[in-house]
């Protein structure tokens, strides 16, 4: 086992985040300047990874649940822990929902969602199935794999920008603090979540962690920049998938390929899937360490995964789509920012415990 | 007293030869050793009795030699000692009863069954040592001694088995290799001491390795020279006696790709070759997947000139490309084993029918494009140009479930098979090693 490999799963799993969901709310979000929402979206994780990996660091070995377990016992835990789940469950449902959407559109018209999707569960059903380390350790191969898929489908359009778009580059206002779609971008720091629950010789520290944040920075500011500059801000906003479009814009002679935006989604769903995965492991070594202990974990994963598939059908449009996103980033604001300080104060809590 | 002893004496030979009814090579006759009467039970197939007999007695005619006295000892006339006794006798030994009631089993003169050590068979080593193993395992271990002069070289050997025994050397560097896989394979050796060990599946099971699994989870090899290597990459390994090739545990991701003999060349000439054997493997597993996906399920990924093209050279097939892959693959996959067992001399016949039909004829006949044939000749090339041919086997497996998850999902299906497989190799630990590492030695890092 080695830290490498976990700091490329955190990687792989922000970049799934960003994919999915910040260029078209970071567009929806801010009319101008969209740097600064990033920039801050990215910083307030940076300080959330700290609280989270500090907290972590004082017990090395123990995960979060059992540092939350010794500071309030198990009912505060499992007090604490039912939005996160709540969280889990439906960012998960709304993942595998968006990814089967986006391939259904691009990659496969004719063939239904409900087949789409039984691929798509089953690879995330066999990932969670198989644990964390496995993932962990697959993530490199996935990194090999797709990341010339992910670098090639960001840079084509490099050749279509127009740069004067760019501005207006400090907008003076904060307005996009108080539009919805700026809080459904925190879907991005579930990537992190996952780091609280490996095994003690997987656990990174927070400079390595920062690295792959930062990089993935990077990436964020690429994915909300690349429509931008293609389309401008007027016509992105009304786009439903901005970074695949920006992709669909380019003509190049020496690729075989015509149809470049495939390449996209193939990256981005098998991010998807990755992400999805890891979810879908944490969700269910949550409900079986604290609700259902008695139950095989791999029980609950089936049946999890049966509940996420028949979610997926249920769901009728991408509108509603959206209106879930909305309603899950009071969750996900819970899961990703309320839940990290928690751990914090539960580790302070507990060493003062253990000093006193 | 005299009488008793007489008694003793028969009813030993008698109860070998009530062992040995069956075999008509056992023999036991009266041999004279320096002017001294024998009795010798041997099996005739094993023993050179005379060459042993001369060597013997040349021994005893030098001056202060008292062997006779020295090596016998009492006989106890019980069970165990019988299957003691017969024991000695399969393995080749000699027995030579005394007349005072002693024993003394000596290794005698063997005929000359065991081949000599020669050139590789099913390796082609290139700027390397020419010498193979061969089915004895004590020359096996001589040849590796005597490329590895170290006394880190451990060698232990057992014996295993329950209806027959055979002979097996666990081979490992001290210090290079992790205690953890040596102290994995000897803890499932000692488990499993009492099975049949004749072949190398019996091996892997024994070590237990997974039943199923697609890629082979050691590397065997013929060659001393690359045994020596892997020992050294810190792989631990396994000669078995009357197999003429050294296994070689745990095998990782990359052996794949690697082979040792690469050492021999400058390094960037090695890292061209592996850049080479690393795009093989994908292109053999993707190609015929990518085929199906272009031409049935999702064609408009193609720039339009190209997709007329892959369209006109299909005119005329009368099935959808899946049954058109799976057909021709078929056949290439027949020819590929139909070569491998011909003698020499009747291998070309098959090669040049087999282009005929698949080049030519069948395309003419409609019944498969153009293109099919290119990629199918691309990715047989690609298939072959792994490391070895056991790696090649789980490839040409794979690409099966690759191309059947293409003609369902398209694209996805192919990303998805991708998926799947790093997921797969990732669960895959063997001896306590995860098959993704990218190296064995000590504690570094894995992939």
């Amino acid at each position: 086992m080695n830290k490498i490999q976990t700091v490329t799963l955190l990687f792989l799993l922000q970049l799934a985040s960003v994919f999915a969901v910040l260029p078209e709310r970071m567009i929806a979000a801010s009319s101008g300047g969209h740097w600064i929402a990033v920039t801050i979206l990215f910083a307030v994780e940076l300080l959330l990874l700290w609280l989270y990996l500090k907290a972590l660091s004082l017990f090395p070995g123990k995960t979060v649940v059992e540092i939350c377990i010794g500071a309030w016992g198990k009912w505060g835990t499992r007090l604490a822990v039912i939005p996160l789940l709540v969280f889990l469950m439906l960012d998960l449902i709304l993942l595998a929902y968006y990814q089967s959407i986006e391939i259904k559109t691009v990659l496969l018209q004719q063939t239904p969602i409900a087949a789409t999707s039984v691929l798509f569960v089953f690879l995330c059903l066999y990932g969670a199935w198989k644990g964390l380390a496995v993932i962990i350790r697959a993530s490199i191969g996935w990194f090999f794999l797709f990341m010339p898929f992910v670098l090639f489908s960001v840079l084509i359009s490099i050749k279509n920008f127009k740069f004067h778009y760019m501005f207006p580059l400090w907008s003076g206002s904060m307005s996009f603090l108080f539009h919805p779609d700026f809080y459904v971008g925190t879907v991005i720091f579930a990537g992190f979540l996952f780091l609280g629950m490996t095994s003690s010789e997987t656990r990174i520290g927070f400079g390595k962690a920062a690295g792959a944040v930062g990089f993935s920075f990077v990436f964020a500011l690429f994915s909300v920049y690349i429509p931008l500059l293609l389309f401008g801000q007027e016509t992105a906003i009304h786009l439903q998938y901005p970074l695949l479009l920006a992709s669909d814009t380019i003509d190049m002679e020496w690729v075989v390929f015509d149809w470049l935006p495939s390449f996209y989604v193939v990256s981005s769903s098998a991010l998807g899937i990755l992400k999805v995965s890891v979810l879908l492991w944490m969700f269910v070594s949550l409900l079986h360490r604290l609700f259902m202990p008695k139950a095989n974990s791999r029980w609950i994963l089936s049946f999890a995964c049966v509940i996420l598939y028949l979610s997926c059908q249920l769901i009728p449009n991408i509108g509603v789509l959206n209106s879930y996103l909305y309603l899950n980033s009071y969750f996900c604001l819970y899961a990703t920012i309320v839940f990290p300080i928690l751990v914090f104060l539960a580790a302070q809590r507990r060493r003062k415990k253990v000093s006193a | 007293m005299l009488r008793s002893e007489k008694q003793s004496l028969q009813g030993m030979e008698k109860r070998l030869y009530d062992r040995f009814r069956k075999s008509s090579d056992f023999t036991c006759r009266t041999v004279v050793i320096a002017n001294e009467e024998f009795r010798a039970c041997y099996l005739e197939s094993l023993v050179n009795l005379r060459t042993t007999l001369s060597t013997i007695n040349q021994n005893t005619v030098q001056p202060d030699n008292d062997w006779t006295r020295q090596d016998f000892h009492a006989l106890e006339d019980e069970d165990d000692s019988v299957i003691r006794l017969s024991y000695e006798l399969l393995r080749g030994n000699l027995i030579l009863f005394n007349k005072e009631d002693s024993v003394t089993v000596i290794e005698p003169e063997q005929p000359d069954i065991s081949r000599s050590i020669a050139i590789p068979n099913s390796e082609n080593p290139i700027q390397s040592a020419f010498d193979a193993f061969t089915e004895d395992i004590d020359r096996n271990i001589g040849l590796l001694r005597k490329k590895m002069i170290s006394d880190q070289l451990v060698i232990e050997t057992r014996f295993i088995g329950g209806r027959s025994v055979k002979k097996l050397a666990v081979i490992y560097l001290e210090g290079t290799a992790r205690p953890k896989v040596i102290e994995s394979i000897r803890k499932s050796l000692d488990e499993n001491s009492d099975k049949e060990l004749t072949t190398a599946r019996d091996l892997t099971r024994m070590l237990g390795h997974p039943k199923f699994a697609i890629t082979p989870t050691y590397i065997s090899s013929e060659l001393p020279t690359e045994t020596v290597q892997n020992l050294m990459n810190g792989k631990v390994v396994i000669l078995v006696d009357q197999l003429s090739f050294a296994f070689a545990f745990p095998a990782i991701v990359t052996d794949l790709w690697t082979t040792t003999m690469d050492a021999n060349f400058p390094q960037i000439f090695q890292v061209f070759l592996r850049i080479i054997r690393v795009g093989a493997t994908l292109l053999a597993v993707t190609l015929p997947g990518l085929y199906v996906v272009l031409n049935s399920v999702n064609p408009e990924l193609l720039r339009i000139q190209l997709a007329i093209t892959v369209a006109k050279s299909r005119e005329g097939v009368p099935y959808p490309s899946i049954i058109e892959m799976l057909l021709v693959l078929l056949l290439l996959e027949m020819i590929i084993e139909a070569t491998i067992r011909l003698p020499k001399n009747i291998g070309p016949t098959i090669t040049m029918i087999g282009g005929i039909l698949l080049g030519q004829a069948i395309v003419q006949a409609k019944l498969v494009s153009n293109l099919l044939i290119i990629i199918l000749v691309a990715s047989a090339i690609a298939n072959f140009a792994h490391t070895s041919y056991m790696n090649a086997i789980g490839i040409r497996i794979y690409k099966y479930v690759v191309m059947i998850a293409s003609s369902f999902f398209g694209i996805l299906g192919l990303e998805g098979a991708m998926i799947w497989i790093t997921l797969y190799f990732a669960s895959l630990t063997t001896c306590s090693v995860p098959y993704l590492s990218l190296s064995l030695k000590g504690q570094a890092s894995d992939e």
